[in-house]
Parts: C-alpha cells; sequence; structure tokens
C-alpha cells in the first residue's frame, strides 16, 4: 500500500492495517504484495496434500516402527485409516450452516480485500504535499527487514516498534498541523442573529421577483441593493456584529466567513449634550 | 427635479424648514436603518437650483423621523432608534442641545404643535405616545393607546382576526409599535396616532386618561404605518397601512359596529400602490389633495374624488380611471420613506427621501 491516502488519518488506519498484516504474515515476510501472497499461499494449499502424504509416509512408518509392528501389518497404512476417521459430535452445527458460514466468512475476506485497495484509487488532495513527497513505508531507509534468523528478530522487532513510534509522531504532528488550515465554520449565531436571519429571509422570501410581481416593479426589485442585503443576510453571508466596547450593541453588518465589514462601518459617537 | 445623495446613508424623513423657504431637514440612517449610526443632514437649495449639505451631525443610531421647531428657526428635533429624541441648533456643531431619553424602543415619529408650539409629541415602537416641551427634559405626559380587546373584561379577550396566509406572517408582529402620532393642526390638544395593530387612536389631552382616547380600526387587522390630518377640513383624515390601501375617513360619520363599538366611515380608499403606503400627507395648499409615499419606490399625488372643494361627492377614486392619481414620481431606486409638501413659493414642490439615499425636490403639478 503507498502513502497516498486521502489524509493523515486514513493514513494511520492503513498503517495500522498494515502492522496487523505484518503481524499475520510473519512467514511470508518477503511476498512483495498481496496478490503474491494469495499466490504463495495457493501454493502451499496445493501442496499440502502431498506434502502431507510425503511427510505422513515419512513419520508413519517411524511410528509404526517405534510404536509397534503389527499396526502396519493390520491396516495398509496409518494416514489411510486417519483420513477415514469421521468424527460425529452431536453439538456441532447443520452442514447447511457451515456452508453458509463459510460462504459469510469467504465474503469477508474478499470484502476485506478490496477495501485495503480502495484508497490507493482515490485522488491525492493537493493540500498534502508532506504526505506526497515522503518516502513509502516500507522503502523508509531505516526499515529493518525482517528475517528469519532467530537471533534476529528480537532486535528488528523492537527496531520496528521504535519505527511504528516514530512514524505514528510523524502523522499525529501532520494532523495537527493539518488543523489550522481546514477552512474555518463560522461561528454560531447568537438569538439575535438569528432572529434578524429571519426576518430578512422573510422579506426576501416576500419581495423576490415572482409570478405576482407587478412588471414595473420587476426591474426595480432585481437592482434593489437592499433586497440584495437581504438575499445575502438570509443566506447566512452578512449578518449582525456587536461593538468592540459592548457586546449586546450590535453596530454594523459583517461576513462572518470572511470578517469583512458589510455596508457602513461603525464611529461611535459621544452621548453629549452642548452646554447652551 | 433636484436631487442630492447622501452616501452611505437611507433617508427616513425630511421636512421643508417653516421659517426659510430654501432649507430642508434629512433624517438618516445607514445599512438602510438597520444597524449602526444615524445622519442628520441639513441642504440648502441654492440659486443656481443645487442642493447643497451645509450642515450634518452623526448620531449614534438610525434617526426615523424628523420636526422643525416651530418657534426656533434654527432647531431641528430627531426621532432616534435608541428611544431617544435630540434637538440640534444647526449654527452649532457636533452635538445636540438637549436629549430626551424616556422611551424603551425606538422613536418612529415626531410632531411638532402648530398652534401650541411649545410641545412636541413622539411615538415609540414600545407602545407610548409622549408629549413634551424642549424647555423640560421629562415628558409632559405619555398616552398609551388601550387595546380593543381589553375594553370590556368581562368578554373573553378576542383579538384581532388574522390570516394564516404566508404574506400577513408579519400581522402577530409589530403590534404594539406605534408608527406615527401628530398633532392636530386645528385643535392643539387633540393627537392622531396609528400603530402596528391597525388601530388609529385620537387623544384628547384636555380628558382624564381613562377616558380620553377613541379608537378605530383602520386597514382590515393590517398594520397602520401612516396617518395625517387634513388641513383644511378638520373632520378628515388620512391613513395608509400594509393593505396597500390609503384611505379617508370622516370623523364625523360614526356607525355603530357592535354593541360596545363605533366606527367612522371611510369616506373614499385609494388603492394606488403596489405595496404598503408608507406616508401620507393632505397638502398645505389644497384640501383635496394628498401624497402618498411607498414600498413600492413611488410618491404619488391623488385628488380626493369624495369631496369637489366645497361639499361630499358620494364618489370614490375608483371612478376615475387613474384613481384620482395626478402625478406619480418614479424616480427613487428603494422604498420611499419620507416626502414633505413645500410651503414656499408656488404650491406644488415637494421633497422625498427614500433608502437609496436620495433626496428629490420635484413639482406635482406640471405635466
Amino acid at each position: 500500500m503507498s502513502v497516498c491516502q486521502p489524509s493523515a488519518m486514513a493514513r494511520l488506519v492503513a498503517q495500522t492495517d498494515r502492522i496487523q498484516g505484518a503481524g499475520v504474515r510473519r512467514g511470508l515476510a518477503h511476498a512483495p504484495n498481496r496478490q503474491s501472497a494469495a499466490g504463495l499461499e495457493a501454493q502451499f494449499r496445493a501442496g499440502a496434500a502431498s506434502n502431507d502424504l510425503t511427510a505422513g509416509a515419512a513419520i508413519a512408518p517411524q511410528l509404526v516402527s517405534n510404536v509397534n509392528g503389527t499396526f502396519a501389518s493390520q491396516d495398509a497404512s496409518w494416514s489411510d485409516q486417519f483420513s477415514r476417521m469421521q468424527i460425529r459430535d452431536p453439538l456441532s452445527f447443520t452442514s447447511e450452516y457451515q456452508q453458509l458460514y463459510k460462504n459469510y466468512e469467504q465474503q469477508q475476506h474478499e470484502r476485506l480485500q478490496h477495501q485495503s485497495q480502495l484508497p490507493v484509487h482515490q485522488p491525492m488532495p493537493l493540500h498534502r504535499p508532506i504526505l506526497a513527497t515522503q518516502q513509502p513505508f516500507y522503502a523508509a531507509s531505516d526499515l529493518p527487514t525482517q528475517s528469519h534468523e532467530p537471533h534476529e528478530s528480537h532486535e528488528s522487532l523492537s527496531s520496528q516498534t521504535d519505527f511504528f513510534a516514530r512514524e505514528f509522531e510523524d502523522i499525529e504532528r501532520e494532523l495537527q498541523d493539518e488543523t489550522p488550515s481546514t477552512p474555518s465554520q463560522p461561528p454560531a449565531l447568537t438569538p439575535e442573529q438569528l432572529k434578524f436571519r429571519q426576518a430578512a429571509s422573510e422579506i426576501h422570501q416576500r419581495l423576490s421577483p415572482g409570478s405576482q410581481t407587478p412588471p414595473q416593479l420587476e426591474s426595480k426589485f432585481q437592482n434593489s441593493k437592499f433586497l440584495g442585503l437581504m438575499r445575502s443576510i438570509s443566506s447566512g453571508v452578512v449578518t449582525l456584529k456587536s461593538g468592540e466596547d459592548d457586546d449586546r450593541k450590535y453596530t454594523h453588518l459583517y461576513s462572518p466567513t470572511t470578517g469583512e465589514v458589510v455596508g457602513n462601518d461603525y464611529f461611535p459617537v459621544p452621548d453629549t449634550t452642548l452646554n447652551v | 427635479m433636484l436631487r442630492y445623495h447622501m452616501q452611505g446613508y437611507s433617508g427616513y424623513g425630511v421636512q421643508y424648514s417653516p421659517f426659510f423657504d430654501n432649507k430642508l431637514a434629512v433624517a438618516s440612517g445607514s445599512n438602510f436603518g438597520l444597524v449602526g449610526n444615524g445622519k442628520l443632514f441639513i441642504l440648502d437649495i441654492d440659486n443656481q437650483g443645487r442642493m447643497l449639505e451645509t450642515k450634518a451631525y452623526l448620531t449614534q443610531d438610525g434617526l426615523f423621523d424628523i420636526a422643525w421647531n416651530e418657534l426656533h428657526e434654527n432647531q431641528v428635533l430627531v426621532a432616534q432608534g435608541d428611544g431617544s429624541l435630540r434637538l440640534f441648533d444647526i449654527l452649532l456643531n457636533d452635538y445636540p442641545i438637549a436629549i430626551f431619553q424616556e422611551h424603551d424602543k425606538e422613536v418612529l415619529s415626531c410632531n411638532w404643535n402648530l398652534i401650541n408650539k411649545h410641545l412636541f409629541v413622539s411615538s415609540s415602537w414600545d407602545g407610548t405616545v409622549k408629549v413634551w416641551s424642549p424647555v423640560r427634559q421629562s415628558s409632559i405626559t405619555t398616552l398609551t393607546p388601550k387595546p380593543k380587546n381589553m375594553q370590556n373584561a368581562l368578554l373573553p379577550s378576542k383579538d384581532i382576526p388574522m390570516s394564516n396566509q404566508q404574506q400577513h406572517n408579519s400581522l402577530s408582529k409589530n403590534k404594539n409599535c406605534i408608527y406615527q402620532a401628530q398633532f392636530s393642526p386645528h385643535d392643539p390638544n387633540s393627537i392622531m396616532s396609528c400603530s402596528g395593530n391597525s388601530y388609529v387612536t385620537l387623544f384628547d389631552l384636555r380628558q382624564p386618561l381613562n377616558s380620553n382616547q377613541y379608537s378605530f380600526m383602520a386597514h382590515s387587522g393590517m398594520e397602520t404605518l401612516t396617518c395625517d390630518y387634513n388641513k383644511y377640513r378638520p373632520h378628515i383624515v388620512a391613513t395608509g397601512g400594509v393593505d396597500n390601501m390609503i384611505k379617508v375617513w370622516d370623523l364625523r360619520m360614526v356607525r355603530k359596529m357592535s354593541t360596545n363599538s363605533r366606527q367612522p366611515m371611510s369616506v373614499n380608499e385609494i388603492s394606488g400602490h403596489d405595496l404598503a403606503v408608507r406616508k401620507v400627507s393632505w397638502s398645505p395648499h389644497h384640501s383635496d389633495m394628498l401624497l402618498s409615499t411607498s414600498y413600492d419606490m413611488t410618491c404619488k399625488v391623488w385628488q380626493d374624488l369624495s369631496v369637489d372643494g366645497r361639499r361630499p361627492t358620494g364618489k370614490t377614486n375608483s371612478v376615475d380611471p387613474a384613481k384620482g392619481c395626478r402625478f406619480m414620481f418614479p424616480h427613487h431606486t428603494e422604498f420611499v420613506f419620507g416626502a414633505d409638501w413645500s410651503l414656499w413659493g408656488q404650491p406644488g414642490y415637494i421633497a422625498s427621501t427614500a433608502w437609496d439615499g436620495d433626496v428629490c425636490v420635484w413639482y406635482a403639478f406640471g405635466r
């Protein structure tokens, strides 16, 4: 699996899968990919019968010779007798249920395989240059190669754990870096702002040019700046903003997404009279 | 037509000075008056026919109405969104000379008494009408229109008939809001107000508080946004509302609606606007001409066809192909809020202001 994941979280999940997969496929560590692993497994399964037979043939004479020579004379072979042996368990599931469960397991296996391949085909987002230039997971220079050598396995396991820890730290850092770059959500509207928005929506709905609008008014309505403002307020593009010194008093209009003042700015005026 | 643009501000109210024929005061608010500062503009019309800003005052909140002091040529009063009224002297800079702070919510209108010129009145979103003197910091009296459904405590509370239609959703809101209050030009003790519950209330300041008012529903349960006394016929008033209608009422012609309800008759109904009518104003020169502004971005001048100048005709404006409209001013590009007839020179000059930030002076009787 490549590093081309849609997000750091998805990559984290995929790497977690990879770790589990690596554990399962410990015996097939050098398999280049899943397909080759499946091929090896098929090869293994295909050869199992003959290997078993040969193994059985190799082991059976030993047993026979070690235990009693009479067994060999009574039956053709121990393996034949073993293969013909049937265990009848009265508590076992019915054959129909077992068949259904087998089908279910097969479907699950296929689905997992399909899901693990899906992210590879997803487009890489443009705002993730760090991930795009990062080295592939297993191509990392400090990745320890897995080995069958017993004296190396413990050492490689610890270095692998360190590597995973570093990778997780990198991904967590990326997630933290990514948080501010995501588009900021506009702040929640206060009850007054909601009421204002609702009123604007009613006005806009009522005065929007429609079938009942007199023709002489239609062009005026279309060019009306007030109705344009009502449309912006009802769609949430513009709302009320309180003053810097008094949060309870709304003094001007602004766009919550861009933070820009819409219309006239507010100028505080002292509440005083002239002494005349 | 003369035009002045108030950059960044939307016009709410405009009034000609009662002392100078070339001076206008305009109340405005930034961001369409929704939020932010307000600004009082003093505009002069020079000999070349240009409108020039001679003074401007920035305020903490939007300004919704304006009234010149009828006793002092340099003083102008503004109704502010923070619940205060402020009196400015246009010969001084920066700050008002008096602040009248009692209303709990936006002050939507102010009007100077044309007869007893020591008084002015204000109305607010807080549901009260207050009478003030410029020499007192606190109000002289507070008037509260009584809800009609509270008149008979024995009967179950019955609200104004409401609608389930979406376009009438706003009916349940702003019920207490008093959009305008005005002194009568004929009686210094009479005040008329109109409110969001559709009622027009007439107050008599000489009566005790528990029996000083008379109310009637003007616009079928929909908000009544404006009202005005006819300058020549004391018993005639006009109202405008959210039902896009202008109604002319004869306060003498009262009919019995139910056991405890009497209502004056609407002698004329004018349905010439496409949206709500924001202001009506009777002409200072003609008893049968009135001006209206509307959310349909027009100003219109109407002739009241229910009267021929001397006696009632029994007609309404619906008999006229133009519905009595004598002039339409279509050059505003946003809601038109304020307008005022010029008292000076040839009758028919009008100043109007709208949310497009323009102050326009135009002639209504030209062809």
